[in-house]
């Protein structure tokens, strides 16, 4: 039989006021923290007294009549599950938004739609008008004024160049700081969550749910989500044998939300690192083939013992989760396994969330990526970063340069004939007098020695200081440079490079460099591109044609002349010594009067040349066969040779000195339109020339704008992609909140009708107690 | 059970659609200041990428444009100064020789002849003329003077060159033994001769100055335009009057021509009229039977040269002709190029404002009903 004894009632009345005060005090709270974010809504748990039990003694007429209500705690309403959910679409969502913010500040660098005079872009539009002052010089050539034109406008395009890496380089210095801050922001986060597992930990072990330092946790985890996608897990920790508590677990996920690493276990937690060095990977790695080692040694070899790494520099960012610690740095051991938390390096392939995203953005390359990084990231050569684009900017810069400046000079094989050489030795000759030099070359490649030019042999074509041709087709651009600046500032041209007054006309040269004081052309990039001080100085312009000035020799010529038809009267009766003179051109024979005209000349031909004192001229017949021709024997004016006619004849042919007439081009452009037409021509961009080692080899094949149009496009399209995965991350991870604030949001609604509904039940215990007074009051007072 | 709509709820579904709402009114509001299309690569790669291929042709299409202008600048002062030269010519020149022809007296035949030497003087003057730093008709070499004297033998140089090169014969031809010393000056003078023939063979067809005028312009290999791709805005002053010598070795000069002309009569005997030569006496009052012979001679190549004139004019008259035709194509060109770029890139205002006044519209109405959000609940109700 329940019986609760005369005042029981009171404690059961006394309990329901309670109850019912304790459930307004958490509906109250509820309401108070319906803006804090974070907040879960609280419930309070009412449990009934119940004696149980049955009496040994027991009896049909008993009855059993519980004692009440007891209040046995507050708990959350809170699912798990939706926090999971939503917390895998934080790290997506993060992800985006940390790549949308990079590609952002991208855009504002690198996008030229609608800037620009005309809204022509900027760098695009410095094209045009390059290209326009070369059609200008093309028309007009010859003309100085339009080669300087022509210098500004690739002067311009040069500081636009250098203005824009700088802002890649501020973009990517920016970013740094970013990624930088959020690593410590990550750590930050940790140690908070630490300090709330110990807190609560403590709490639990005295009995209390700690329920708003565990909504300050999962704000916490919240945050910790959009920076790194995460796996958070529940187990129970022993405290004793008697004490078991909820201890908190957050593992680091992949992107298929498996668990890699861990970062909490309870009080002990690890802290996110950047090493400054790193174990150096092995480019060769096969997967496939583990025993090909990922890792290289301090010999060199693959190993996959990473003690044994050579160390290199961390420029990567790779990332480490330190050794998992509590407040006092002690290192935690798993109690069931045993094994010790040690030094975790993240794989560059596995992160997701906001922090992966910053990395990317500072470390990808697309597709100049190299071996290692393709080991590190099998995807690497599809993602891009600050660095791609860096990269890219310098491989136009290079390109462009390399194309200007080649269509700007001599190729290898017109040195042969551009530059004086010694006939016999083939070698370069410099100076006054002409000395021979040689040309030392700087291989690319520095494990091989210095490449010594000494000339050019018989055809042209390069040798070297033992005399063995030199094939130029395996020089660099950069070698074959060394050896074009060389002759340009030591060389002396030959006469078809020069003009009458023995000036060069030979203008060319490269017209882009580093912008030294040397015009050194190796290493050109984006950041150093300048117009040439040899351009800037006028030493060097726009050469405007390869063809050479022709010199034509007019050789001398030998006077000559003409007796005219000699007057000879041939008298065929005469006796045979009979005879009578002949004089021609100052000189005298005597002839037979019987013998005929052709017969006399003949024999005064043979006469006057046998003379030796005929030392000016030589006769002949004319072709007429009637008179006589004198010829000099030297060749020249008559000033020049000091020859005097022949008395009584004509100048028949005029002796003229030898006469040089050098033919000029000084308005053929045949090398200007050559230049104009590199300007539109495509050309194959190879990942390799910038001097690394990518893997991919031709990534592009187009004109300069064309490429640079290409990279906006990639930005843009890489842009536009991420914006709708951002979009769309958004939308989920909305509802994913709004699902988690349908069941842990706090309504006003929900809140009034359990205002009102314990309002009631505290009446109604009131009510109970005043009854039961009542009945007391009545029992002890009015009974006898 | 229903699902529980909470008051954070529905401030962060409105929240994100306001601000949704809002970047779209910013969005149309951009489009109508703009008026563009796109106002950044990544709203419409495709658009912009075609928006910058287009502007490089209109680019392209201006200075092609460009360049044909100052080019038919050029082709009117060369049609000016041909057109002196035919037109003298044909008055003066012509009446000159027919007079002179048919004159009966010497004395008259000498004042022709100066007419006829200041005439090839003037010709000479006219093709020396300028356009800007260039001499028209120097070919590729327009910094220097294209047409001069030599000093020494009064022959008409063009870039230094003989105009009348190859008018020597062979030493063979005349007979000439080898091995004597004037068959050596021969050879010299033959080769010497040959090797100026050649040299203007080049400068009259091979000597070009390649201008872009939207043909396509492509080399074939450095410093090798193919020439169907660019126009040849070369105008060698030399294939305008002509050079060389024809099988009789009379010159195909007009300038030497006139030249020889106005000597001829600048010879004639001004008292007489006539006179005799070996005892025979000459018709007409020439100052030599040659003379007269040659002069005969070159009556009929100087109407030979004219009509070549005429044809070298004729020619550089359709070059001109076509220097315009091709003016106007490229000028509609560019006006399809800049029709197309606006297609590509400029809003049309009337959508593009209609779509700004829809989202203000909607925007300004999601602002209302943010008024409206925090409803009233059960505790508004209660006691």
């Amino acid at each position: 039989m329940a019986i609760i004894g005369t005042f029981g009632s009171f404690t059961a009345a006394r309990l329901g006021v309670y109850a019912s005060q304790a459930s307004l005090n958490v509906t109250g709270h509820n309401i108070a923290n319906i803006n804090t974010t974070g907040f879960t809504r609280q419930r309070m748990d009412l449990r009934s007294i119940y004696g149980g039990g049955v009496d040994r003694y027991a009896s049909q007429y008993s009855v059993n009549i519980g004692y009440g209500v007891l209040t046995e705690g507050v708990s959350q309403l809170r699912d798990p599950f939706i926090d999971i959910r939503y917390r895998t679409e934080q790290a997506g969502l993060g992800q985006n938004e940390y790549k949308l913010k990079g590609l952002d500040v991208l855009v504002s660098k690198l996008d030229e739609v609608g800037d620009g005079k005309g809204e022509f872009g900027v760098i695009e539009r410095q094209f045009n008008d390059l290209l326009q002052q070369l059609q200008n010089l093309s028309e007009k050539t010859g003309s100085q004024e339009y080669d300087t034109l022509v210098r500004g406008s690739a002067t311009t395009l040069t500081e636009l160049f250098r203005n824009y890496a700088e802002k890649l380089e501020e973009a990517r210095a920016n970013q740094e700081k970013e990624f930088n801050d959020n690593v410590d922001q990550v750590n930050t986060i940790l140690t908070n969550i630490r300090n709330l597992n110990e807190s609560i930990r403590k709490a639990n072990i005295c009995g209390d749910k700690a329920l708003e330092l565990r909504d300050e946790r999962n704000l916490q985890i919240d945050k910790l989500s959009k920076l790194m996608k995460i796996n958070v897990t529940y187990d129970m920790e022993r405290i004793d044998q008697y004490t078991e508590v909820e201890r908190l677990n957050i593992h680091l996920a992949d992107n298929q939300g498996r668990d890699v690493a861990e970062l909490v276990r309870g009080i002990y937690v690890g802290q996110v690192s950047v090493p400054e060095k790193i174990p150096e990977l092995n480019p060769d790695y096969d997967p496939a083939k583990p025993t090909t080692g990922k890792y290289i040694d301090a010999n060199g070899a693959g190993t996959n013992n990473v003690e044994d790494a050579r160390l290199v520099d961390n420029t990567t960012y790779q990332m480490q989760i330190d050794t998992l610690k509590n407040r006092w740095d002690k290192v935690f051991a798993d109690e069931k396994t045993g094994k010790v938390s040690t030094d975790f390096s993240i794989p560059d392939d596995v992160m997701v969330g906001g922090l992966q995203a910053m990395r990317e953005l500072l470390t990808e390359e697309g597709e100049f990526a190299s071996k290692t990084d393709l080991v590190m990231d099998p995807k690497a050569d599809i993602k891009r970063g600050i660095p791609y684009y860096q990269q890219s900017l310098d491989a136009l810069a290079r390109k462009f340069a390399q194309i200007m400046n080649e269509a700007n000079q001599f190729s290898m094989d017109q040195l042969g004939t551009a530059y004086e050489t010694d006939p016999m030795t083939g070698e370069f000759l410099t100076g006054d007098p002409l000395a021979p030099f040689t040309i030392t070359v700087k291989r690319d490649d520095t494990t091989q020695p210095d490449l010594i030019v000494k000339g050019v042999d018989a055809d042209g074509k390069l040798i070297d200081d033992q005399g063995n041709v030199i094939d130029d087709t395996t020089l660099s651009y950069n070698e074959k440079q060394q050896i074009l600046s060389a002759l340009a500032k030591d060389g002396v041209l030959t006469d078809k490079y020069r003009d009458g007054e023995g000036n060069p006309t030979y203008k060319g040269g490269p017209l882009f460099t580093i912008g030294d004081q040397g015009d050194s052309t190796k290493g050109i990039l984006a950041s150093n591109i300048a117009v040439s001080h040899a351009w800037s100085n006028r030493q060097i312009q726009i050469m405007n044609t390869l063809r050479p000035n022709e010199k034509v020799i007019a050789p001398p010529t030998t006077a000559q002349y003409d007796s005219g038809p000699v007057l000879w009267v041939q008298n065929p009766n005469a006796a045979p010594t009979d005879t009578q003179s002949l004089t021609i051109g100052g000189f005298t024979v005597i002839a037979g009067k019987n013998e005929s005209r052709e017969d006399v000349l003949n024999n005064f031909v043979t006469l006057y040349n046998n003379n030796a004192a005929n030392t000016e001229w030589t006769a002949s017949l004319n072709k007429d066969g009637d008179g006589i021709v004198f010829t000099a024997k030297q060749a020249g004016s008559l000033e020049t040779t000091g020859f005097t006619p022949p008395p009584g004849t004509d100048m028949k042919t005029e002796g003229l000195d030898e006469r040089e007439v050098t033919i000029t081009h000084t308005t053929a452009n045949d090398n200007i339109d050559h230049i104009i037409a590199q300007m539109g021509k495509k050309f194959d961009y190879n990942s390799n020339e910038l001097g690394g080692d990518a893997v991919t080899s031709d990534y592009f094949n187009g004109t300069f704008q064309e490429y640079f149009t290409n990279m906006s496009h990639i930005l843009a399209t890489d842009y536009e992609t991420t914006s709708i995965e951002l979009a769309n991350h958004e939308i989920q991870s909305l509802k994913e909140e709004n699902n988690r604030q349908s069941v842990s949001g706090v309504d006003l609604n929900d809140e009034a009708t359990n205002m009102m509904q314990f309002q009631k039940s505290y009446q109604a215990a009131c009510k109970l107690l005043t009854t039961l007074d009542s009945m007391l009051d009545t029992l002890i007072n009015r009974t006898i | 059970m229903a699902m529980r709509v909470t008051t954070s709820m529905a401030m962060n579904t409105y929240r994100y659609n306001l601000q949704a709402s809002m970047v779209k009114t910013t969005n149309s509001r951009d489009k109508v200041l703009t008026q563009r299309n796109f106002n950044s690569y990544a709203e419409d790669p495709v658009s912009a990428t075609l928006a910058f291929r287009l502007r490089r042709s209109y680019y392209n299409n201006s200075n092609q444009i460009a360049n044909s202008k100052a080019l038919i600048g050029r082709y009117q002062s060369a049609w000016t100064a041909m057109g002196n030269i035919t037109t003298k010519l044909q008055e003066t020149s012509t009446d000159a020789v027919i007079r002179g022809a048919n004159q009966p007296t010497g004395a008259g035949r000498v004042a022709l002849g100066k007419v006829l030497s200041e005439m090839a003087d003037s010709v000479v003057e006219n093709l020396n003329i300028k356009y800007g730093d260039h001499f028209i008709f120097g070919g590729d070499d327009a910094l220097n003077v294209p047409f001069t004297w030599d000093e020494k033998t009064g022959d008409l140089l063009y870039r230094g060159v003989n105009v009348n090169a190859g008018g020597v014969k062979k030493p063979e031809d005349l007979g000439l033994n080898p091995g004597t010393a004037e068959y050596d000056a021969a050879l010299q003078a033959y080769e010497k001769d040959q090797s100026d023939l050649a040299k203007l063979e080049e400068f009259a067809k091979d000597d070009p100055v390649y201008i872009d005028l939207g043909m396509g312009f492509r080399e074939e290999s450095r410093g090798d335009m193919i020439s169907s791709t660019a126009f040849d805005s070369a105008l060698p002053g030399i294939s305008m009057i002509g050079f060389g010598v024809d099988k009789k070795g009379l010159p195909n000069n007009l300038v030497t021509v006139l030249k020889k002309m106005g000597q001829i009569f600048s010879r004639c005997d001004t008292d007489t009229g006539d006179y005799a030569d070996d005892g025979e006496t000459i018709k007409e009052a020439y100052a030599s039977d040659d003379d007269y012979k040659t002069m005969c001679e070159l009556l009929n190549k100087f109407k030979a040269c004219m009509s070549d004139v005429d044809n070298a004019y004729t020619e550089m008259d359709s070059k001109a002709t076509y220097l315009r035709t091709n003016l106007e194509r490229l000028e509609t060109e560019k006006v399809t190029l800049n029709e197309q770029i606006l297609d590509v890139e400029q809003v049309d205002l009337a959508d593009a404002i209609t779509s700004f006044s829809w989202d203000q519209f909607c925007y300004n109405s999601a602002l209302k009903v943010g008024n409206q959000l925090l409803s009233q609940s059960l505790l508004d109700y209660m006691g």
